[in-house]
């Protein structure tokens, strides 16, 4: 269910509030593959053509609206639609995703020496150099390089009307900056094996991946979900390849 | 009588893989110098003859003894798997194995510190901390006449930058005939089984060994 909304009608003949049109614009972003070719909008609130065929594509093509009105109404149809495929703005850390060595103990939870210790994230296979992107449009909250985790970046992003952080560890560079506006599938580093990773074996090189839904976090697991419940589904046995 | 009074109380000194600041130096302790300092990661090794593989910290204990952190493939099992640390001789310039702990499981180190009391020549007791992203805890080894035992866990960590962070440099043993005691000079984070950790004051933990297995005491 979506949290989406807006306070009064976007698009053709709406009242086109300011802040209601960009709510609508980056929703309609987060769902540009499915309305292709439709070009990404600005998400400046105004609108104008480009923001009211992107609608009418979406209706058309997402909802199967034979004759779109190319307007979003507040509770109506078409911002449930947008709101519920808002995943969609959802992308993966890499272009290929799969929990290392396809073990249960890279994956999140009390997972880790026979459920004695526990993985805060997700361990995705990663070569040294891999490229990193960011999971959504979002703002890097900071960039550290500390000994255990070596270097990381965190990102904040909404999702579902939540803020969340996406934690990348051991990495070999970061593209980015603190502060820096990131969209999602931006490259925002290369994957490395940083911190402690640097004792593994070539063969087990990684992306260690958490998603927060603090910004401080505790020790242990406080302050983090498991990332299925952003993504779905864990990559355990087959890797998702993202475009 | 005070504790520090009954207990005939000696120190152990690092002698490799922790860095020299690694053990409390207290004048309550008898005073600790640091006993040896060696290359880290000390002798390079040909381990290939004996087949381990990812071997990471070597610890030169005399001119043909090392101690060494490795995977050992042929041994892992199911529930027994990851990096170990190995008791190795040199005979003859070939290594063999002389002791190989159970697997460190998931852990990507294991790095041991070695201490030795400064009154006495045995045992040496080695303190093997192991992680992943951060440190999961000690395990604790005695050696003597090349007779290597592990005796238990001190499964606890401390609190670097909201990461559980090694114990071994917080760590204070004293030794009473074959009694050894272990305690702290910093709070501690202690795991629990839903993942989150609680802090335990430095002062109202600590471990005891008297000749079977470390057992812990928490006030």
């Amino acid at each position: 269910m979506s949290n989406a909304a807006i306070t009064a009608s976007v698009g053709k003949g709406g009242v086109n509030k300011h802040q209601d049109v960009v709510t609508i614009q980056k929703l309609l972003n987060q769902n540009i593959k499915a309305i292709a070719p439709t070009p990404l909008l600005k998400a400046d609130g105004q609108i104008g053509s480009k923001t009211i065929s992107a609608i009418e594509a979406f209706q058309r093509k997402v909802m199967g609206i034979a004759s779109p009105d190319g307007r979003v109404d507040p509770g109506g149809r078409t911002i449930k639609k947008l709101g519920s495929a808002e995943t969609t703005g959802i992308a993966w850390p890499l272009k290929t995703n799969v929990i290392r060595g396809r073990k249960n103990s890279n994956t999140f939870g009390m997972v880790r020496n026979g459920g004695k210790r526990a993985h805060q994230g997700w361990d995705f296979e990663a070569k040294k150099g891999t490229a990193a992107y960011a999971v959504a449009d979002g703002t890097v909250e900071f960039i550290k390089n500390s000994g255990d985790y070596g270097l990381q970046m965190c990102m904040s992003f909404k999702y579902k009307g939540k803020t969340y952080y996406a934690f990348y560890a051991h990495m070999q560079k970061t593209d980015v900056k603190k502060g820096d506006r990131v969209s999602v599938k931006q490259k925002i580093g290369t994957c490395g094996k940083t911190g402690n990773a640097s004792n593994l074996p070539a063969s087990e090189n990684h992306l260690h991946f958490e998603i927060r839904t603090q910004f401080n976090c505790s020790t242990g697991l406080g302050g983090r979900v498991s990332p299925i419940s952003i993504y779905g589904k864990c990559p355990l046995n087959a890797p998702v390849h993202q475009a | 009588m005070s504790f520090k009074k009954f207990w005939v109380i000696m120190s152990f000194i690092c002698l490799l893989a922790c860095n020299s600041s690694a053990v409390s130096v207290t004048d309550e302790t008898g005073g600790q110098k640091e006993y040896l300092k060696t290359d880290f990661p000390g002798e390079k090794m040909d381990l290939s003859s004996i087949r381990l593989e990812n071997c990471q910290s070597v610890v030169q204990l005399e001119k043909n003894l090392f101690l060494v952190s490795c995977r050992n493939p042929k041994k892992d099992s199911e529930k027994d798997y990851g990096l170990r640390l190995f008791l190795i001789e040199k005979i003859k310039g070939k290594p063999v194995i002389r002791f190989q702990s159970h697997g460190a499981g998931d852990s990507y180190y294991m790095k041991p510190s070695v201490f030795k009391n400064v009154k006495a020549e045995k045992p040496l007791i080695i303190l093997a901390e192991a992680g992943a992203e951060f440190s999961y805890g000690i395990g604790v080894y005695l050696l003597s006449d090349l007779q290597m035992k592990y005796i238990g866990e001190l499964d606890v960590t401390v609190n670097e930058d909201d990461t559980p962070s090694s114990a071994v440099p917080f760590t204070k043993i004293m030794q009473k005939g074959d009694e050894l005691i272990f305690s702290f000079t910093k709070d501690l984070l202690m795991l629990q089984n839903n993942g989150e950790y609680i802090t335990i004051p430095k002062d109202q933990i600590r471990y005891r060994y008297i000749g079977k297995r470390l057992e812990k005491t928490i006030n």
